[in-house]
């Protein structure tokens, strides 16, 4: 009974001064999506670029709304350049790196950083590696004597690696048993072959590593000649180039800057690969399909187009999967550009029992946008709308800009990319963005990967015709 | 003094910092708290609506029932029909909700401009949420989330550890007993009759607080607010839970799941969020286990390797909180090893070898920096203002939360830690199956 009554309140409440009370039902007040405020225009800030005497670039963006300061050192180097047999080498480098430097044990590192309140990360992924150090402005001399060690002079203590490496593989194995990420390593493993990332560390390789073999992957891959460092912060541009040049202008060592061009495995026809996973009441649901590179001339292109066909929760993937047939918490394609071609996708997971289905409606859902059912010139649109107008926020914090940085050296990019990107976006036209959709995909060659209950989800599968291929946890197709 | 407005480009560093965030506090006459935190940093507005209600407020046999209610909130209202998500990502907003035992919230950033729009779309669910809703939209959203709980916690190795833990730590009948994402039966059983009761319970004016954050006019703004949410009448008054102090009826439970390693969880009770004894176990809990140089750490991970991981915290909540302390076993030892070694470990440092100067020192710089890396963007700074109005009465409690921890002496950090410690306590394993022991197989 009070719903009613509750409305009829917040008419009178809410905008004509009280008159006489209708005499019929009253009429909706004019409650209407109201007008946007004055706008402003944005400016992309830029960040300022240095040099250290021994030529590595620093590219530093002032913030002083918090007294913080984070810096990065980022180096074009990856697991890519593992070598064979020693898949994990680049990682395990570069978490060794803060185990020991200098005459500081792993506990004095970790201790003179948490008296300032500093931390410190190192890590490596696929293409990229980086060592950063985040912390008060007010300490960023010290902060910067622990990171330049760390960097310059670590030590690799054997019985630490005894340790990174028991933790390590006990994450290998819990993976194992995470159809998500199972799901995510063995896709790639299947896109390269035994190459690029299809090669990635397991639980026998990180047992043949030792310190040696990060000892020799930071003597030949790690120095200034593949880094350049990110400041943002509350920091003086000037003032911390000086303090970087006091400590690292010095650095001198030749580093392999050789790398290979990977090559994913063409998708010649749609396969899907199955791995079992009893009693799962979802099943991870899974497609790739390699594409064209970074620097392609319709990359605008194919990122509004698939922003509007299934990269947002709006787009027609998630819209038909979860909020039309509630099969999945969330549906997202993608494009991914590691160094060499790149790739399109879809990710999620559903429901065991509509499996199959969810798979026929993304492919109905692709034959339609490739087909009778392109994007419109409103979905383009409102793909636009939302990037340009979203675009300003990223670039709150330092983080967006200096990132940037990563990417421009990575792919070769423009150094003012960030600002061009807005315009590259803006000049996407709808038939330009179906054009780029049939050119990266076809729905007769697409990699399909699910890790499922076979019980409840394989017949059903099998039923739309995708020659199958089942594999053990390994990767291995599973013989009859 | 810190003024964290980003107009003021002479940020001054004092020797003993203090932080505000500036902001404006009032109530709309139904009962609404506005407040406005004016940020010209970006141009951008962030708008972050609390409903007080979480599932802890639950009825039996409506678990979930909160967070699905979240869900339908993006359904759609009178005057906004469509999806919530679809009008806001159009002008670039990022929009989310979310749901926890003790509140549900709500926010968009949108660019400066489209303030009006996200103030519209909030108060427009606010006011007619229940005039579009309908069975069919019920019944998607209930599948959307049981499916969130299988993605979540069922194919997640270890998903439903926390669930278990703290439903076996708070006896049934407790608001925190449950879980907040709900039981598939209840989801299943939920009606439109209950969508319906539960938004005229919880979901007014009265119970609600509006924080306004960023790049905006004051003056215009609260015209704005008072357009959009002022014609939305009182509900009536709500509620709110008394605070508990459960005593833990002791418990250890063994599971035996496909996972590859043995995992342990063990819970205590201990102060609610803000209350004395608090920051003292964050204090505590810091030394013990954060860093390499940690006591935990060392001696487990580093020196006996037992374990790969351990680690001791304070989950704070509303009514009550709890600490909890988990770890992996290392191959070739159980979590029995591991629980013992890490309560010898904390026996000491309660007892012989209480923590140093040194080391409460070096956890406060860490908790100090922790506050400045929580308030980085706009986003941070109205999530804060909401959380310190909600939990202790007053937005501007950031200053007053940072003296929490900064007189901490190591004497206060133990006595703080003896006091929970001395209560029972919940232990939950989780062994991969081929580890269970042939006498318990069946």
């Amino acid at each position: 009974m009070r719903a009613p009554m509750m409305i009829a309140l917040a008419l009178t409440l809410g905008g004509c001064p009280k008159e006489a009370p209708p005499e019929t039902a009253v009429e909706a007040p004019a409650r209407s999506m109201p007008e946007a405020l004055p706008g402003s225009e944005f400016t992309v800030p830029k960040p300022s670029v240095h040099e250290l005497s021994n030529g590595m670039p620093v590219f530093v963006v002032e913030n002083h709304e918090v007294p913080l300061v984070d810096v990065q050192i980022v180096f074009d180097i990856g697991t890519f350049a593992d070598p064979e047999g020693k898949e994990g080498a680049a990682e395990a480098t570069f978490d060794m790196l803060n185990e020991g430097a200098g005459d500081m044990d792993a506990a004095t590192i970790s201790r003179s950083l948490r008296q300032i309140g500093s931390s410190l990360y190192s890590g490596a992924d696929l293409d990229g590696a980086s060592v950063s150090v985040s912390g008060m402005s007010k300490n960023l001399e010290q902060s910067l004597d622990i990171w330049t060690s760390v960097l310059v002079e670590p030590t690799f203590p054997e019985a630490d690696w005894k340790v990174l490496q028991n933790q390590w593989i006990a994450g290998l194995e819990a993976e194992q048993n995470d159809p998500t990420a199972l799901a995510l390593k063995l896709h790639y493993a299947k896109a390269y072959g035994p190459t690029y990332r299809g090669r990635a560390a397991d639980v026998s390789t990180v047992t043949a590593l030792e310190t040696a073999d990060m000892k020799s992957f930071y003597e030949t891959y790690v120095g200034p000649g593949n880094a350049r460092i990110l400041v943002g912060g509350d920091v003086d541009p000037e003032a911390v180039v000086a303090l970087l040049d006091a400590r690292l202008g010095s650095w001198n060592k030749d580093v392999d800057l050789t790398r290979p061009e990977p090559v994913p495995v063409p998708v010649e026809s749609s396969v899907v690969y199955f791995v079992d996973e009893p009693g799962a009441s979802q099943s991870v649901l899974r497609l790739l399909t390699p594409t064209s590179t970074r620097m392609a001339p319709d990359y605008y292109d194919l990122d509004v187009g698939n922003r509007a066909f299934g990269g947002a929760f709006v787009a027609r993937v998630n819209m038909n999967l979860r909020e039309d047939k509630g099969w999945t918490y969330g549906a997202r394609c993608f494009t991914y550009y590691p160094h060499g071609t790149g790739f399109w996708g879809c990710s999620t997971s559903v429901v065991a029992e509509h499996t199959a289905d969810s798979m026929k409606e993304i492919l109905a859902e692709l034959e339609g946008v490739l087909g009778d059912k392109p994007l419109t010139a409103d979905e383009v649109a409102y793909m636009q709308s939302s990037v340009k107008n979203g675009y300003p926020a990223g670039f709150e914090t330092t983080g967006a800009l200096l990132s940037a940085q990563v990417d421009i050296q990575r792919y070769g990019l423009p150094v003012d990319w960030t600002a061009k990107y807005l315009t590259g976006v803006a000049a996407v036209t709808p038939e330009g963005a179906n054009a780029a959709l049939k050119t990266a995909i076809d729905p007769g060659k697409l990699a399909w990967f699910v890790v499922g209950d076979r019980e409840q989800v394989y017949d059903n599968i099998a039923a739309l015709g995708i020659p199958m291929v089942e594999l053990d946890r390994e990767g291995n197709p599973k013989g009859e | 003094m810190i003024v964290l407005l980003a107009l003021l480009s002479g940020v001054a560093l004092a020797e003993d910092p203090t932080i505000e965030i500036p902001y404006e506090k009032y109530e709309l006459e139904n009962g609404l708290d506005v407040i406005l935190a004016p940020d010209t940093s970006t141009p951008i507005v962030y708008v972050n609506l609390w409903y007080h209600v979480g599932s802890k407020d639950e009825t039996e046999g409506l678990t979930g029932f909160a967070h699905l209610f979240e869900h339908l909130m993006f359904n759609g209202s009178k005057h906004a029909p469509g999806e919530y998500f679809t009008p806001l990502s159009e002008v670039g907003g990022t929009v989310n909700g979310s749901t926890n035992t003790d509140r549900t919230n709500y926010y968009e950033q949108v660019p400066a401009e489209y303030l009006p729009r996200a103030l519209f779309l909030e108060s427009d669910r606010m006011g007619w949420l229940l005039d579009v809703l309908d069975e069919g939209k019920l019944d998607n959203q209930r599948d959307v989330v049981r499916n969130e709980r299988r993605q979540r916690y069922e194919i997640t190795p270890y998903g439903e550890a926390y669930k278990d833990l703290v439903a076996a730590t708070y006896p049934k009948g407790h608001p925190y007993h449950h879980s907040t994402i709900g039981s598939h039966e209840d989801l299943q059983n939920a009606s439109v009759e209950d969508v319906k009761a539960f938004f005229r319970t919880w979901y007014g004016p009265q119970n609600a607080s509006l924080v306004i954050a960023g790049d905006f006019d004051t003056e215009a703004t609260k015209k704005l607010v008072e357009e959009q949410f002022g014609g939305i009448p009182r509900g009536a008054d709500t509620t709110q839970l008394e605070q508990t102090k459960t005593v833990v009826e002791p418990q250890e439970i063994r599971q035996y799941q496909k996972v590859p390693e043995q995992k342990f969880w063990i819970a205590y009770t201990s102060p609610a969020f803000y209350e004395a004894g608090d920051a003292e176990l964050d204090i505590l809990c810091s030394v013990l286990s954060t860093g390499k140089d940690s006591r935990l750490y060392k001696k487990l991970v580093m020196e006996d390797q037992v374990a790969t991981q351990i680690r001791i915290g304070q989950s704070s909540s509303k009514l009550e909180s709890m600490l909890i302390i988990s770890g992996t076993a290392a191959a070739g030892h159980t979590t029995d090893e591991v629980i013992a070694a890490a309560d010898a470990v904390i026996a000491d440092a309660l007892g012989e070898n209480p923590p140093t100067q040194e080391e409460v020192d070096a956890a406060k710089a860490q908790f100090e920096v922790g506050f400045y890396n929580g308030i980085r963007t706009i986003g941070d700074r109205g999530d804060l203002l909401q959380r310190y109005n909600y939990f202790t009465g007053d937005p501007g409690y950031i200053d007053d939360d940072l003296a929490r921890y900064l007189p901490i002496t190591p004497e206060a950090a133990v006595a703080a830690g003896k006091e929970v410690l001395a209560g029972e306590r919940v232990v939950l394993h989780i062994w991969p199956e081929g580890d269970k022991p042939e006498e318990e197989a069946n």
